[in-house]
């Protein structure tokens, strides 16, 4: 193995992008040093020496394969929210396929209390779904031109994007659950589209999940970062920021409007309602408190207050 | 200069290197060493994730290419390139401009 074959070994080792990109990233630094150490040579200077200048001036394998690792973990960033997207499409189309197997009643008049309940938790997931991934979306457009990502964009962008996916997992569960509960129940239903709908639901949200999860975002390696304008595509995060920067007045806003629009679905009298709405109230509330830090929609007072006690300068 | 402060700039200046013709990689981190007269001499390997992010975003185009039997990839400006460059160059001669005035460079 002479020098630049050991050279590549080691480029190749430290690379985390996929097998055609790492081909040609190995196939294009391998000419590189041919033609440097070939010019070099033609220079006057010894094979042996030429070989290992062209190296040199190429720069150190882990320095490269940084760099290299960030371009390709940014362009992995990019693909999450449209992973959330289409999985989020495809569950709520299989749904609607799968809604169309009940009867003519709606949920509620055919199904249990614990039938509701379930509906009701499935229906909260997918609502965090949504948000999680409205912040997916909202970091990868605000970056979308940026030339480098930095390495804590791209995890958020992978951490927001799995929160997406998986809730999107617990409320394709749940939904499928209560219409497979309701249709045990009533005489009129119609397997036809029910089955077909709920497979539909789960196999989307499971590959989202597992499409997400193996999204090579690689946050370790932070590349310099290239300042970009701000443009129209970062207006989604400017509103965000806005949430960030007033939490409790955010959630304040949201939370009775959400349950306002659970008790209008609850197809009973405004007192039979208001326990939906209350539990819509307290299951938006408990999200933002849970899921806000990791989702950058509040800061974690115990994390900035830990942060604060590292660097008292700060 | 060091390859840090010279990150920033690389698009363009890469971009104003294929302006003159296709080039590959080698060739591009030459002219880019000749043309700035040795200041811009940043480690090699630097302008492939450069040319990667150039292509990606339709800036320039790529081909395979055998020149004296060794298999190259040549980079070419596309239209789109060629419009980024424009823009480039008039925010650089924009803020160039500004900077000058401040620091009392410009001729009065």
């Amino acid at each position: 193995m002479n020098e630049i074959e050991r050279y590549l070994a080691d480029l190749s080792s430290r690379l985390r992008v996929g097998r055609r990109h790492r081909a040609r990233i190995l196939a294009e630094v391998h000419d590189h040093l041919g033609a440097a150490a070939a010019h070099r040579e033609a220079c006057g200077e010894p094979p042996e020496a030429a070989v290992g200048h062209a190296i040199g001036d190429f720069g150190p394998a882990p320095m490269m394969a940084t760099q290299f690792n960030a371009a390709a973990g940014a362009r992995a960033m990019r693909r999450a929210p449209v992973v959330a997207a289409a999985a989020g499409i495809a569950v709520c189309g299989g749904f609607l396929v799968a809604a169309t197997s009940q009867p003519r009643t709606g949920v509620s008049g055919a199904a249990s209390l614990a039938t509701q309940l379930v509906f009701l938790a499935a229906t909260i997931a997918g609502q965090v779904a949504l948000v999680a991934g409205i912040c997916t979306a909202s970091r990868t457009a605000s970056l979308w031109r940026a030339p480098t990502v930095p390495g804590e964009h791209r995890a958020f962008v992978r951490r927001s994007g799995l929160i997406c996916a998986v809730a999107l997992g617990v409320a394709a569960l749940g939904w499928s659950s209560a219409l497979l509960l309701t249709a045990r129940r009533t005489a009129q239903r119609d397997l036809s589209t029910l089955i077909p709908g709920v497979a539909v639901m789960i196999v989307a949200a499971a590959a989202s999940i597992g499409a997400t999860y193996h999204l090579r975002v690689n946050p370790d390696d932070d590349d310099v970062v290239v300042p970009s304008r701000p443009d129209v595509l970062g207006l989604p995060e400017q509103a965000i920021g806005v949430v960030r920067r007033h939490p409790v007045l955010s959630c304040l806003a949201v939370a009775p409007l959400a349950g306002l629009a659970t008790m209008s679905h609850a197809e009973t009298t405004v007192l039979g309602a208001l326990p939906w709405g209350l539990a819509e109230v307290g299951a938006v509330a408990l999200a933002f408190v849970v899921l806000g830090p990791a989702l950058d929609l509040r800061h974690d007072q115990r994390r900035t207050r830990a942060a604060g006690v590292r660097s008292p300068g700060h | 200069m060091s390859a840090e402060q010279l990150k920033g700039h690389l698009d363009p200046l890469v971009l104003a290197i294929l302006e003159q013709g296709p080039a590959h990689g080698y060739a591009i981190i030459e002219s880019l060493r000749s043309r700035s007269d040795g200041v811009f001499d940043l480690p090699e390997g630097t302008i492939y994730p450069a040319l990667h992010r150039l292509e990606r975003s339709g800036a320039v185009t790529s081909r395979r290419e055998v020149v004296g039997g060794r298999e190259r990839r040549v980079y070419q400006l596309s239209a789109r390139g060629s419009t980024a460059l424009r823009q480039r160059r008039a925010d650089w001669r924009l803020f160039a401009t500004a900077v000058s005035d401040v620091l009392g460079l410009s001729p009065s």
